[in-house]
């Protein structure tokens, strides 16, 4: 489903260039639960915006689900990141001005879908993940786990088939990373969800199945 | 989908009370000034729209084309009237009326009113409409209004009843014929009662003497019928009627106008009367109503760059919620309506709080500006207004709110989760948004500060004769001045508190009869053409008006009557003999013409407004068959009201019945500057809202750029930086705009007001402080307003902003 071949990211820095992606190639297949890991400045970060279509590589083909990414125009990134690609980051970036049920609706409505199916969709999600009391609360009132579990909730609300998550426990101490982790997991599992994270601990990476690592802009 | 639009408007509306109060606020009184000036021009220009035959009718004038200058007139003869309808093809109709101011007198009740004699077809061609009775007007007929029926008659039906008109000097009874609806607010044509014109005092004298020009004249055209056509007959017409009139002023070497004749009869349609200088019943001036819209738009633009500025400057603070909703798939056209729809909310609480202040300010602006109620507030409830609102609205709001949205749609997402998103790219165009403010608040001052020098120097210059204790009268065409005036000499000789009485052709200034008038002659004398003011003036003039004898002496009665002498000025001494004394000198005006001689020669003063130089003046003495238009009295310091009392009780005497319309000269003299006056207190006004309007976004402003600020702040303080150090570190961002807009407005400023102070002939100079001191008054504004918000920045706990990180 994705397609890396020689992917290569360098920023221009006085009359040279700093590099921090070299001749990336890789291929992640539907279902898989990809772990990212490698040490700070590697490049792990951008390797995960260029995935999801957030940056554009200076060299090299991506592919997403067969498709040429170079190739696409905005709407259509826009259309992918509306229904096929979900986010997850580490200072989970919910919108401080909406309550917990206003934040997982947004996708729903940039999808233009009805107010009745909007409302059963969203209802589904808080009792998934017991939040029902929690729905009219708005971010600064909630706990980091509380917060990044709204930040899953609002990434799968619109189905994606892929979620890329970016330290996603991070902010978070382990009791809440492990249960975070968890619900991956089980996404992973029972809905079918592709998953990509970023992350340094040895732990989280143990959720996935398959570990990318990463060294000075390779992977090794 | 727009109802979660709205709700994240009011949110982040809410969060940011501050901010939005000062965008409210300010777009709020820029609102509420706006429909001020709005209604004031709204009203002015529809004047006489209820006219339902408007299209069709235009009052006439006649302009003279004399040699140095065109003469024009809306006073016209009662047999043109006539003549116009039967020799003049394409006219439908003719209405003529005369304005005189009558009493009204009932049982007991009495009270002066308005009365208009008019043609039998004024209630045809005009449409005021009858209430009850018949609006045929009979000859002995008066139609009067629902106001008057209500004073004269309370509850019963006026139709039928008799009342009593002074007419002239007699009392006379008339029928009331018809109830006529009040006239409209906005006609220039007003009246309480109606009278046919044969019952005028001088219509049996008058009727057919071409050359009394006492009335108004309107036509009706024909549908399909161009004015011009009317216009060009107009020379033939005028040649036939005035022929002596026009052989005269050819003689003098009169220009010809367009049609080729020397007089030229126009029509003002009635729908710009309200405007022309060429009808007696213009009662306002277009330039100044496009000045009052161009200062309308003008504060609705500072408003809305302070909205712009302030939109922008959140874009810091909205940027992470703009780039989180294109992650999750916000197309950028959404996003900017989003945006615009904030934009639009906050201009609808604007325009509600506007309409607010307006209603509650209205009654305040009336009194200020126009001293009557004249401006309704219902004014503003008319389709076409709230169309014009709802358009303005609709035009502002994506103006204001597009570019920021469409700024703010832009944020890269990326940088936004890196955490980098930086306002410094619209810092150019935010301090340039800033520094336009300071520009026009700063012309404002400097303009308000030179005008207000200019006013005052006009007012406080020495005329070069008494103004403060000299009481001018208007002498009514139809009394006989000479009698006037000799009566109220018997009359005043006893009172210890009158000095002198005369009396002359022109006033000075303009008083309450709110006529001015001018004459000059002009003569050849030996070879060089020479052309003065002429002026007839009654014995006594030089004492009762102060003025200063260079030589020779006043008219003098024990002199007898003496038509050939006159009293000159030093400026038409100059003209005549140079150098020499004057005293004496004899000349004609030409060579069949009587030999004057000069008695004396006074110093120049200003006989007409500052905004001309003096010119030569020549004085010589009322003759039997011209009297006297203005009787000047001039009264001891001291009490001059009293003095005035014992003036109006001789006039009371000594003309009965007539209204006493005297004022005091320098009332009179002040009013020639009424149109500065008016032009002052909208500098005022208008410099006073924009500085407050443009102080209010950059109070926010400064409180924004602190919150952005507050890190390096607090990095400062730990590292040793004192209070003031951090206050000036702020205030000196801002000063530098502001210094930079001074620089800019200078020469500006000095370029607009000299060319306005050219229109005087007597005019200060502009003096370079006065500039400086604009730039402090703006400085000072500025760092006052900035420093709020930088001290409290520099007392902020350091701990406290660097934890908040």
């Amino acid at each position: 489903m994705i397609q890396l071949r020689n992917i290569s990211k360098h920023y221009p820095v006085g009359f040279g260039k700093h590099e921090i992606l070299k001749e990336v190639n890789l291929v992640i297949h539907e279902g898989e639960f990809v772990s990212i890991m490698g040490p700070s400045g590697s490049g792990k970060s951008t390797l995960l915006h260029i995935l999801g279509l957030l940056e554009e590589p200076s060299d090299g083909e991506y592919l997403f689900q067969g498709e040429l990414v170079h190739k696409m125009n905005d709407k259509k990134r826009t259309q992918l990141h509306r229904g096929a690609i979900g986010f997850v980051f580490q200072a989970y970036h919910l919108i401080d001005e909406l309550t917990v049920y206003e934040n997982i609706e947004t996708p729903l409505l940039y999808k233009n879908m009805p107010s009745s199916e909007r409302k059963s969709r969203v209802a589904d999600i808080l009792d998934r993940f017991n939040m029902v009391a929690k729905k009219d609360l708005f971010p600064n009132q909630l706990s980091g786990g509380q917060q990044q579990l709204v930040g899953i909730a609002r990434a799968i609300v619109a189905e994606p088939t892929v979620i890329f998550a970016d330290e996603p426990t991070g902010n978070l101490h382990s009791d809440q990373a492990k249960s975070i982790m968890e619900l991956f997991a089980e996404l992973n599992k029972k809905d079918g969800i592709t998953i990509v994270q970023v992350t340094h601990s040895d732990l989280n990476a143990g959720y996935g199945n398959k570990v990318i690592e990463i060294m000075d802009g390779r992977v090794k | 989908m727009f109802r979660n639009y709205l709700k994240i408007a009011w949110r982040n509306i809410w969060k940011a009370k501050q901010v939005s109060a000062v965008n409210i606020v300010g777009l709020a009184v820029a609102i509420a000034a706006a429909l001020l000036l709005c209604i004031t021009v709204y009203r002015e220009f529809s004047f006489n729209d209820f006219q339902e035959k408007k299209d069709y009718l235009y009052e006439v004038y006649k302009e003279d084309f004399h040699a140095d200058k065109t003469e024009s007139q809306s006073n016209m003869s009662y047999p043109m009237g006539p003549a116009l309808k039967a020799e003049i093809p394409g006219i439908k109709e003719v209405v003529r009326f005369a304005n005189d101011a009558s009493v009204m007198n009932v049982g007991e009740i009495s009270q002066s009113i308005g009365l208009r004699f008019v043609d039998s077809s004024f209630l045809n061609v005009f449409t005021f409409p009858a209430v009850s009775g018949n609006s045929a007007l009979g000859m002995n007929n008066v139609q009067i209004t629902e106001k008057m029926a209500g004073i004269f008659f309370k509850d019963q039906d006026p139709v039928g009843k008799t009342i009593r008109l002074r007419v002239g000097n007699e009392w006379k009874s008339y029928v009331v014929g018809a109830v006529m609806k009040n006239v409209p607010d906005n006609s220039s044509i007003r009246f309480d009662a109606l009278l046919r014109l044969e019952n005028h005092p001088s219509f049996p004298e008058d009727r057919e003497n071409w050359g009394n020009f006492s009335l108004e004249i309107f036509v009706q055209l024909n549908p399909g019928v161009k004015p011009e056509d009317i216009e060009r007959r107009g020379k033939t017409f005028l040649e036939k009627h005035y022929t002596e009139d026009i052989e005269r002023m050819k003689k003098a070497g009169a220009r010809k106008d367009k049609f080729g004749g020397v007089q030229h009869m126009g029509l003002t349609p009635i729908s710009e009367i309200h405007f022309s200088n060429n009808s007696n019943l213009q009662d306002a001036k277009k330039p100044i109503l496009y000045m009052l819209l161009f200062i309308a738009a003008f504060l609705l633009f500072i408003a809305s760059i302070n909205f712009l500025n302030l939109t922008l400057a959140r874009a810091f603070t909205r940027a992470k919620e703009v780039g989180m909703r294109k992650m999750l798939g916000a197309a950028r056209i959404q996003l900017v309506l989003q945006l615009c729809g904030e934009a639009l909310v906050l201009f609808l609480i604007s325009l509600v709080l506007g309409l607010a202040i307006t209603y509650f300010v209205l009654p305040f602006y009336n009194a200020m500006f126009f001293a009557k109620a004249v401006y309704a507030f219902g004014i503003l409830l008319q389709p076409k207004f709230l169309v014009g609102i709802l358009a303005a609205l609709l035009i502002i709001s994506p103006l204001a709110g597009g570019y920021p949205a469409w700024v703010l749609s832009r944020t890269h997402t990326l940088l936004v989760l890196k955490g980098k998103v930086s306002s410094g790219r619209t810092n150019y165009f935010r301090n340039t948004l800033i520094v336009t403010q300071f520009v026009f608040s700063s012309l404002l001052i400097c303009g308000t500060i030179i005008a207000w020098q200019q006013m005052s120097y006009l007012r406080d210059k020495p005329l070069g004769f008494n103004t403060h204790e000299v009481v001018s009268i208007p002498v009514s065409k139809d009394l006989d001045g000479h009698l006037l005036l000799a009566r109220l000499r018997t009359e005043l000789a006893q009172q210890p508190d009158i000095l002198a009485v005369s009396a002359s052709g022109h006033n000075l200034g303009r008083g309450k009869d709110g006529s001015q008038s001018t004459s000059i002659i002009t003569f050849e004398l030996e070879g060089k053409e020479i052309s003065s003011h002429w002026q007839a003036v009654d014995y006594d003039y030089i004492r009762t008006m102060d003025l200063k004898l260079r030589g020779g002496k006043d008219f003098d009665p024990k002199m007898g009557l003496d038509s050939f002498g006159l009293v000159i000025n030093e400026k038409m001494a100059k003209q005549l003999v140079g150098a020499k004394d004057a005293v004496g000198y004899r000349f004609r005006m030409d060579n069949e013409g009587p030999e004057y001689h000069i008695n004396g020669v006074v110093k120049d003063y200003n006989f007409k407004s500052l905004h001309e130089e003096i010119g030569p003046l020549t004085m010589y003495l009322n003759q039997q068959d011209e009297p006297p238009a203005y009787i000047f009295v001039k009264t001891k310091p001291g009490n001059l009201p009293a003095s005035m009392s014992r003036i109006e009780a001789a006039f009371k005497k000594a003309a009965p019945g007539q209204t006493y319309l005297a004022s005091f000269v320098n009332e009179n003299t002040e009013k020639q500057y009424k149109f500065e006056s008016t032009l002052m207190k909208i500098f005022i006004c208008g410099a006073v809202l924009t500085i407050i309007i443009s102080c209010m976004g950059l109070f926010a402003i400064a409180m924004l750029t602190i919150g952005h600020r507050t890190k390096e702040i607090g990095i400062r303080k730990v590292l040793g930086a004192s209070a003031a150090g951090i206050a000036g570190l702020i205030a000196r961002d801002f000063l530098k705009l502001v210094a930079l807009a001074i620089l800019i407005a200078t020469p500006v400023a000095w370029y607009v007001m000299s060319e306005w102070l050219k229109g005087y002939a007597y005019r200060i100079n502009i003096s370079w402080w006065v500039f400086v001191l604009a730039g402090l008054v703006a400085v000072f504004i500025a760092a006052a307003t900035v420093s709020f918000q930088s001290i409290r920045a520099a007392l902020m706990n350091p701990v406290k902003s660097l934890r908040s990180e």
